[in-house]
C-alpha cells in the first residue's frame, strides 16, 4: 500500500513551490497579481512595466543640457480610462524629472473636446467635476474643455485676435459667446446633411482631431499626445479601411509629423493593451478620475439597442474589446505600421490634401494603373463613358459638384455623399 | 408605388446595396451586366482577341453568374475570347459530385468546353480519403493548395493561361479584413488586385466580378434563373474567415457600400507596398508560360480530358520536362522547380508535394503550421 497516496500526504507536502508560483516572476518578493503577456507580475512590477513602455516614447522630452525654451505638450484628453491613466504617467514622468533636474523639459495642456452639443450625452456635470478633480490631482498641468463648435470660430479669431481665444480656452462654459453659438448652427446644420449616424461620428472624429490640432498650433504647442491604446488604434485601423481610407493608413496611425502642421503626433501607449491600461487604473486607484465608472469599463458593453444605428467605429472597438478577438489587434497594427507609401511626398504635391480630413488625397486606381502599364493603342475606355471608376464604386459626384473627387478624398467623399455643398470650417495650411 | 430610379417607368423591385437606388429588374440586370463589362474594359481583362481563356467553375452561384454575364457581354460587346469552364474534383462526396453536375449542365446551356481536374488522378488522394486521414480540423489548407495547382495544370493542360474566377467584393474585402487581422503584408498587398500573376504560379488569374456584391449575385442568378448549386461544402468552414465574415456583415448592415470602401483601401494597400520590378516579372512570366503551353499538349486534346479515366495516374511524373522554365533569364525573384514533380515552387519542394508527402506516410501528418507560406 505504499503507492496510495493519500489527501493527507498531499496536505504534508512542502508548500514552498507552490508559494514560490504565486510570487512576481521580476522581483520575487511580493505576490504577483497579475498575469501579462504570460507572466505574473506584482502590481509594482507591472506599474514599471507600464512606465518602460511609456518612457520610450519620451525619448525627445528627456530633460537636455542646453535646451533654452520648454516645449509646450498638448494631451487630448476624452477623461476615459487610457486619456486617465496617460494624464498620470505624464504626470509620473514630469515629477520625476523636476525631482532630479529640478525642472521639467516641457509643461501640458490637457484639453477635452466638449461633444454633448452635437452626440446629445448629458455627461455635462460629470464631465466639470471629472475635470475639477484633476485639475486638483494634477496641479501642474493646465486643462481646458472646448466645445466642438470653436472649430468654426477658430480660424477668425485666430487671424483678429489670437490673445482673446486662447484666454477663452481655460474659461470653459462661460465662454459662450454669440459666435459660439453660430458655429453650433453651422455644426448642427453640417451634421443633418449627414446621411447615417456612422457618417456623422466619422466626421465628428475628423472635426475632433482637427480641432486638437488648431487649439496646438495656437498654443504653439510642439506634440499633440494621444492615449490610443494598442486595441483602440487596431480598431481604428479597420474603421478607416472599411470607411475607405486605406490610401491613408500611414498617415492615420503614425507618430511623427502630420500634414496638418508643425506638430508631431506622439501616442505613448500604442504598445499597451487595453486590457493593461484598464488593470493599470486599477491597481493606482485611477477610478475616480476617469469619466467611465469601474463597473461599465470592465464588464462587457450591452448588446446595442438600434444595431443599425451603430458606427463603424463602435463596431471595430466591440470586435476588438471581444476576448476572443483581443489578441488579433497586435497584428492589426503591426501590419498597418508596415505599410510604406514611398510616393507619398511627390503624391502630396501632385494630388494634394483632401479639404476634408486634410489628408493627402487617394488616387483614382485608374490613373494609377496608366501610369504604371502602357495602355495598348485601342484597348483605352472608349466603349464606357463618364467616370467609370465612379461608377464601378458608386460614387458619382452630386450634380454641380463635378470637381468633387480632386478635391475630396474616397472616405471622406463617402461619409458627405448625398449632403451636397458642405460648410467646413478648418482650411489646410 | 417606388418607380425605378432608371428608367422611370416599372416598378422598383430591387434596393441596390451599393447605392439604395431602387430600381426595377430589367435595369437591375443591365446596370449589373453594364459594371462587370466597365470592369473588364477598365482593367484590360481581355488584352488579346482570340484568346482562350478559362473560367474557374465550381457550379456555385459565383462561377455561375460570372459564366453567364461574360457568355452575354462577349456576344454584346464583342471580346473575341473563347471560354473554356474549368473544374477541379476534390472527391468531397455530396457535395462537389453534385455540383459538377451543375457545371456539366452548364456548359451545355453556355457552349462552353468543359474541363474537370480531380485531386484523385493528381495527388492521389480525394479531400474525402483527406478528412479521413486528418480530421476536419485543418483540411481546408489541403484543399486550397491543392486547388491551386491544380487550376494551373488544368489550364496548363487546356493550353490556357488566363483563369477567371468568380471572387466577388465581399469575397476580396474579407480577405482585406483576413490579412490584417493575420498580419500578412504580402498577401495584404496583393489580395484586392483584379489581376494576378504569382511567382509560383504561371497562370495570370482574374477576377471580374471583384466589385459585384454576393446579395446582386444571388439576385442577378435569381431573376436570369440561373442554374447553380448552393450548398456550403461539408467539411468544416474556415474558422477565421468566419471571423472576418461576420465583422463583414455587421459593418455592411450599417453603411451598406462598406464591402465596396474596404475593397477600395485595400487597392490603395496594393500599388504602395509592391514594388515596381514586379511587372517587370509578369512580363517575363508571360514568355514563360507561352512556351509552357506549347509543350503540353493541343487544343483538340481537351474534351477527352474530361473523363478522369484518361487522365495519367499522377501529372507529377509526367509533367516533369513540361513545366521547367525554358529560358535562363535572371528573374527579379528567384523561383525554383519543385524537386519531385517540376511545378514551380520557390521552396525546393513545392507545397503540394510537401502535403501528399505527408499524407502518404503512414505516420500522422506534420503540423499544418510547417506548410504556410
Amino acid at each position: 500500500m505504499e503507492f496510495e497516496v493519500t489527501m493527507a500526504d498531499i496536505a504534508k507536502l512542502p508548500r514552498s513551490s507552490a508559494a514560490a508560483q504565486n510570487l512576481c516572476k521580476r522581483c520575487k518578493l511580493n505576490p504577483s497579481e497579475i498575469t501579462m503577456r504570460h507572466e505574473a507580475l506584482c502590481r509594482d512590477c507591472f506599474q514599471i512595466y507600464i512606465r518602460t513602455k511609456f518612457t520610450r516614447h519620451m525619448e525627445p522630452y528627456r530633460v537636455k543640457k542646453h535646451s533654452v525654451t520648454t516645449k509646450k505638450l498638448l494631451l487630448a484628453t476624452s477623461l476615459g480610462v487610457a486619456s486617465t491613466v496617460l494624464l498620470d504617467t505624464l504626470h509620473w514622468h514630469q515629477s520625476l524629472q523636476i525631482e532630479r533636474a529640478r525642472r521639467s523639459e516641457y509643461e501640458v495642456y490637457v484639453v477635452h473636446i466638449d461633444e454633448s452639443a452635437v452626440t446629445g450625452s448629458d455627461n455635462n456635470d460629470a464631465v466639470d467635476e471629472c475635470l475639477q478633480k484633476l485639475r486638483e490631482k494634477y496641479t501642474h498641468f493646465e486643462f481646458a474643455k472646448v466645445p466642438l463648435e470653436e472649430i468654426y470660430t477658430m480660424g477668425d479669431t485666430a487671424v483678429e485676435d489670437v490673445i482673446s481665444t486662447t484666454g477663452g480656452l481655460s474659461l470653459d462654459q462661460t465662454a459662450t459667446t454669440a459666435s459660439t453659438s453660430t458655429g453650433l448652427i453651422k455644426l448642427r446644420t453640417l451634421l443633418q446633411t449627414l446621411n447615417s449616424r456612422a457618417s456623422q461620428m466619422d466626421i465628428i472624429n475628423i472635426l475632433r482631431t482637427r480641432l486638437i490640432v488648431e487649439l496646438a498650433k495656437q498654443k504653439e504647442c510642439e506634440a499633440i499626445f494621444f492615449a490610443d491604446s494598442m486595441t483602440k488604434m487596431a480598431a481604428m485601423v479597420l474603421a478607416e479601411v472599411t470607411k475607405g481610407r486605406g490610401h491613408a493608413l500611414p498617415w492615420l496611425i503614425s507618430d511623427g509629423p502630420t500634414p496638418y502642421g508643425p506638430q508631431v503626433i506622439v501616442r505613448p501607449f500604442r504598445d499597451l493593451s487595453k486590457s493593461e491600461l484598464t488593470s493599470y487604473t486599477t491597481f493606482t486607484s485611477l477610478w475616480p478620475y476617469s469619466i467611465l465608472p469601474q463597473s461599465t469599463a470592465l464588464s462587457p458593453a450591452p448588446p446595442p439597442i438600434k444595431a443599425k444605428n451603430q458606427t463603424i467605429d463602435e463596431i471595430m472597438q466591440k470586435f476588438f474589446d471581444d476576448f476572443s478577438n483581443a489578441h488579433l489587434s497586435t497584428n492589426v497594427v503591426k501590419t498597418a505600421g508596415k505599410l510604406e507609401f514611398e510616393a507619398d511626398k511627390t503624391r502630396i504635391a501632385r494630388l494634394g490634401l483632401c479639404e476634408i480630413c486634410g489628408l493627402p488625397m487617394d488616387e483614382d486606381p485608374r490613373l494609377k494603373k496608366l501610369k504604371n502599364i502602357k495602355v495598348e493603342e485601342g484597348s483605352g475606355s472608349s466603349t464606357t463613358t463618364g467616370d467609370a471608376d465612379a461608377r464601378i464604386y458608386c460614387l458619382e459626384p452630386p450634380e454641380g459638384e463635378e470637381g468633387l473627387k480632386e478635391r475630396r478624398c474616397y472616405g471622406c467623399r463617402r461619409s458627405t455623399i448625398g449632403a451636397g455643398k458642405i460648410d467646413w470650417p478648418v482650411n489646410n495650411r | 408605388m417606388h418607380r425605378c430610379a432608371i428608367c422611370q417607368t416599372n416598378r422598383a423591385q430591387v434596393i441596390r446595396p451599393k447605392n439604395g437606388q431602387k430600381i426595377c429588374k430589367g435595369c437591375f440586370l443591365e446596370v449589373f451586366e453594364l459594371e462587370v463589362h466597365t470592369t473588364i474594359v477598365e482593367n484590360n481583362i481581355f488584352p488579346n482577341r482570340g484568346e482562350r481563356v478559362a473560367i474557374g467553375a465550381s457550379g456555385g452561384k459565383d462561377s455561375t453568374v460570372l459564366a453567364a454575364t461574360l457568355k452575354a457581354l462577349n456576344e454584346r460587346y464583342d471580346y473575341g475570347v473563347e471560354f473554356v469552364l474549368l473544374s477541379i474534383d476534390e472527391g468531397i462526396h455530396g457535395y462537389r459530385d453534385d455540383s459538377l453536375e451543375t457545371v456539366k449542365r452548364n456548359a451545355v446551356q453556355y457552349g462552353m468546353d468543359l474541363c474537370i481536374v480531380g485531386y484523385d488522378s493528381l495527388y492521389g488522394w480525394t479531400m474525402d480519403k483527406v478528412v479521413e486521414k486528418v480530421g476536419r480540423k485543418g483540411n481546408c489548407t489541403y484543399c486550397g493548395v491543392f486547388r491551386r495547382q491544380a487550376l494551373d495544370r488544368g489550364a496548363k493542360r487546356l493550353d490556357i493561361s488566363h483563369i477567371l474566377t468568380g471572387h466577388n467584393a465581399d469575397d476580396i474585402a474579407e480577405t482585406v479584413l483576413m490579412n490584417f487581422l493575420r498580419g500578412d503584408l504580402p498577401r495584404l498587398g496583393r489580395c484586392a488586385e483584379i489581376m494576378t500573376a504569382s511567382p509560383t504560379s504561371p497562370m495570370r488569374r482574374s477576377k471580374p466580378l471583384k466589385y459585384a456584391y454576393e446579395k446582386e449575385i444571388v439576385l442577378y442568378a435569381h431573376y436570369r434563373e440561373l442554374d447553380y448549386f448552393s450548398t456550403e461544402c461539408v467539411y468544416s468552414p474556415e474558422a477565421f474567415r468566419g471571423n472576418a465574415r461576420s465583422l463583414l456583415k455587421e459593418l455592411e448592415k450599417i453603411r451598406p457600400s462598406s464591402v465596396l470602401d474596404i475593397v477600395r483601401s485595400g487597392e490603395q494597400l496594393v500599388h504602395d507596398t509592391i514594388a515596381t520590378g514586379k511587372l517587370d516579372y509578369e512580363e517575363r512570366n508571360g514568355q514563360d508560360e507561352k512556351r509552357g503551353g506549347l509543350v503540353n499538349g493541343g487544343r483538340n486534346a481537351a474534351p477527352d480530358q474530361t473523363n478522369p479515366e484518361s487522365l495519367p495516374e499522377t501529372v507529377h511524373e509526367i509533367e516533369n520536362k513540361a513545366a521547367h522554365p525554358s529560358n535562363d533569364e535572371p528573374r527579379v525573384q528567384t523561383i525554383g522547380v519543385c524537386g519531385k514533380c517540376g511545378y514551380m515552387s520557390s521552396q525546393p519542394i513545392c507545397k503540394a508535394c510537401v502535403l501528399v508527402d505527408s499524407l502518404n506516410k503512414t505516420r500522422a501528418p506534420v503540423e499544418v503550421a510547417l506548410v504556410r507560406d
